[in-house]
């Protein structure tokens, strides 16, 4: 199936067209990541050296700035102008999206590494003339960062879906989606909670007192104790599966779908 | 070969643009396809390139469905567009961006054009006029030898030396295995190197004959009188310019313009002279 063909020759010129037609603002962006570490590391430096700030900031950037990039990855799609030029290159849907998701995703991931940890550096120099004390050199060391990290190249695909989906105000379209769907999830769960546990509750919400002790499984088991030993473990490997497996990979086919459905 | 066969597309449900489109184009040959404002000429070429998708019918180029966009079909099919976008690049950046995903790209032939057409190498294209930019991407698309070569309104915005520049450079690059498809308004610019003509009305090409089918069946003629046996006149500078049946076998110069305007005015005048024997 020729949507499928995957040449990894053409997927680093379809790379080499994505960074060359956004070179402008990639330049502009990594500045200002680098300022932003710059300014951060210095103000660091005068309030004591505590480098959570810097981790913190380097989070924020990977995953707003990661996401807001990802949402106009395929903006060029939406114009008749440069739609056609892209459509026309020559490059399956699949080496389109690939290039797509490799530059937004471990690329941007790198790019952010490297280019926050070059502000930290002059910001580290220069800390050396003003300050007694700095954070050091930011460097994602943590687990929870590189946690954020591997969240930020799951979730981004949402953002790339996106990106091919809406034709306007892609991120703000899409963050709206992802807020909707959590809240209609959560509104699902608090329903099947309270239908599942209904002789638990008194009134809409509210529960009744003693609810551990009164609600008791089928062998004498209570049901909460029951939830935590059995549902919950249950429950929270498959949002393990939903995040790290179903996500990544739903939104990766659909978008490669959109794409090769896409007219321009 | 690029062929169309009952192809149905509609950009609203109510009224289909092409209704059952049959259309085959042959290898070795400058097409000219000729049509009013809205007639559908870009849409067609976008069908060709897989950039729309038929809501019938069957579309095959070189033995390719575009609508697959296969990569192996792509490098083989080039289009410049009416409305084009160029990157924020100079033309040699250019050139080594988008060489490589054409396998017969000539980089002498595009340095060749390049001069031709009077540009600079290391010029950027963000800060050329529209005129400029057009001739970079009709140098990059005669240089990079795809099979199929669409050319949307190719002379818009070029100026008169270049328009000249660009006739030459076109002739020389026809072989027999590309085609070639000019879809234009500015019928004079494309004189003499457009051959067969294919006009398109209301999502119908109702006209497609070679210059010399064209030829051998019609003569045109300007006069101070309209002729008794025209099939179409229009006023011209000092009298009529006619259509009016080769009866007796000699040739005359085609006006693009004046078949363009008698094809569309009387389609099935200008078709009798195909479909009955003509007295010589």
């Amino acid at each position: 199936m020729s949507t499928l063909t995957l040449s990894p020759r053409r997927v680093g010129l379809l790379i080499r067209h994505d960074l060359a037609s956004q070179r402008k603002s990639l330049t502009t962006g990594f500045l200002v990541i680098a300022g932003v570490a710059f300014g951060i590391f210095l103000l660091a430096s005068a309030t004591g050296g505590r480098s959570a700030v810097l981790a913190n900031t380097f989070v924020n950037i990977l995953l707003i700035g990661g996401y807001v990039t990802s949402s106009v990855a395929f903006s060029e799609l939406h114009d008749p102008k440069t739609g056609t030029h892209y459509m026309m290159l020559p490059g399956s849907t699949l080496e389109k999206y690939t290039a797509k998701l490799l530059v937004t995703s471990v690329g941007w991931t790198v790019a952010v590494i490297v280019v926050f940890a070059v502000g930290t550096v002059l910001g580290y120099l220069v800390s050396l003339v003003f300050f007694a004390e700095n954070p050091g050199v930011y460097l994602p060391a943590s687990r929870g960062v590189w946690i954020s990290i591997a969240t930020y190249l799951v979730t981004q695909s949402i953002f790339l879906f996106g990106s091919i989906y809406f034709r306007k105000v892609a991120f703000l379209r899409t963050a709206l989606s992802v807020f909707v769907v959590a809240i209609s999830l959560g509104i699902v769960y608090l329903v099947a909670i309270r239908v599942f546990f209904a002789p638990a509750f008194v009134g809409t919400f509210e529960t009744v007192r003693g609810v551990e002790q009164m609600i008791t499984g089928p062998n004498g088991v209570s049901l909460t104790d029951f939830a935590v030993e059995s549902i919950f473990p249950v429950l929270e490997t498959l949002q393990r599966i939903l995040l790290w497996v179903v996500t990544p990979v739903f939104f990766w086919v659909a978008g490669v779908i959109r794409l090769r459905e896409t007219e321009v | 070969m690029v062929e169309l066969n009952e192809v149905t597309f509609s950009y609203t449900r109510k009224s289909p643009l092409f209704d059952r489109l049959d259309v085959k184009l042959e290898p070795g040959t400058i097409y000219g396809l000729l049509g009013r404002n809205g007639a559908g000429k870009t849409t067609l070429l976008k069908l060709i390139c897989g950039l729309l998708f038929p809501r019938s019918g069957e579309i095959t180029v070189l033995g390719h469905d575009p609508a697959e966009r296969d990569p192996k079909l792509q490098q083989e099919l080039m289009l410049i567009a009416e409305e084009f976008a160029t990157p924020p690049m100079t033309v040699h950046q250019y050139r080594s961006l988008y060489a490589p995903l054409y396998p017969r790209f000539d980089g002498a032939e595009f340095e060749r054009h390049i001069r031709e057409f009077d540009l600079d190498d290391e010029a950027r294209l963000d800060e050329m006029s529209y005129g400029q930019k057009k001739k970079v991407l009709l140098a990059f698309g005669l240089a990079a030898h795809t099979r199929v070569l669409i050319l949307d309104e190719p002379t818009n915005a070029l100026d008169i030396p270049s328009k000249g520049q660009f006739r030459r450079l076109l002739a020389g690059s026809s072989d027999e295995e590309r085609i070639i498809i000019v879809s234009t308004h500015q019928v004079r610019d494309m004189e003499n190197l457009i051959d067969p003509i294919a006009i398109l009305e209301n999502g119908r090409v109702i006209f497609q004959h070679t210059l010399d089918e064209i030829v051998s069946r019609m003569r045109m003629e300007t006069g101070s009188d309209e002729p008794a046996n025209a099939i179409y006149s229009e006023r011209a500078m000092g009298g009529y310019a006619s259509i009016v049946p080769n009866t007796d076998g000699r040739d005359s110069r085609i006006d693009l313009e004046l078949l363009f305007n008698a094809v569309t005015t009387d389609p099935g005048a200008i078709e009798a002279l195909y479909t009955k024997e003509v007295a010589r």
